[in-house]
């Protein structure tokens, strides 16, 4: 597992904004790889799980934080089933870094998700 | 990006390559000029050595690798337009799904989340071949 992985970022997704949606697009982020760090890429991106509010939909792949870890203030929860990639501009804050159990559940939800792909 | 930057230290202390070519035998005149024009891609350990030896015999006062060597931040490269619009399609429809998710929580209660932890952050942004880089809060 790289050392990125763990970081939990605050990053400003994109949002089509909908007529009197309020802004919600920055939010908290897992940083699962940043790939332009081991391959000449061109133009740099970084591979993330976006962080919710809701606590309310779990499995395995929905990987619960209390507040305080990661110094995050919330509890909230990461959403393994939604990995995505996002220009790297888009990074507007640091957290802190995953540790013990939510380190552990959260390369456990990635193992799942990435398994096939890497032909294990 | 490292940039040494020898003749920033010379002329900061009213030295030529000259001098320092005295007092540095250990360094040949070639690579001395080499170094004070910048035209290198690095620099030995032993040769960084003979230059901070030198310096603080010229200068009477202790020399440092931070007094040669500047490390210079790559501005990140702009994304193309085409990638930015792909990317940014992903992560619209990947904020369009966690509405849905978020859909039954009251607004007030989403509100003071999001407030809670803009607040928790600390400012940082991407730097290439950096990563995550922390930000002082007044900038």
């Amino acid at each position: 597992m790289n050392s990125v992985f763990g970081q939990v970022i605050r990053v400003a997704f994109p949002e089509r904004k909908p007529k009197g949606h309020e802004q919600t697009g920055e939010r908290p982020a897992l940083l699962i790889d940043d790939p332009s760090s081991h391959q000449k890429l061109e133009s740099p991106m970084l591979v993330v799980v976006p962080i919710t509010t809701t606590t309310k939909h779990q499995g395995v792949l929905r990987v619960q934080l209390v507040a305080g870890e990661a110094n995050l203030s919330e509890a909230c929860t990461i959403l393994f089933d939604h990995i995505t990639s996002v220009d790297a501009s888009r990074v507007r804050g640091y957290y802190g870094k995953l540790e013990g159990d939510a380190l552990e559940q959260s390369r456990a939800a990635l193992r799942i998700m990435t398994k096939n792909g890497l032909g294990e | 990006m490292i940039k040494l930057k020898l003749k920033d230290c010379l002329d900061a202390n009213g030295l030529s390559v000259y001098r320092l070519e005295k007092e540095c035998p250990e360094v040949s005149r070639t690579t001395l000029y080499k170094l004070a024009s910048g035209e290198v891609d690095g620099v030995r350990f032993n040769t960084l050595n003979a230059l901070l030896v030198a310096l603080a015999r010229l200068t009477g006062k202790p020399v440092t690798p931070n007094d040669l060597l500047e490390v210079i931040e790559e501005p990140l490269e702009e994304m193309d337009e085409e990638s930015k619009a792909w990317l940014d399609m992903a992560g619209q429809d990947t904020m369009q799904a966690i509405h849905k998710l978020e859909k039954d929580v009251p607004p007030e209660e989403l509100k003071r989340w999001h407030e809670s932890m803009k607040a928790a952050a600390k400012p940082a942004r991407y730097v290439q071949g950096k990563g995550i880089v922390l930000l002082e809060r007044d900038t």
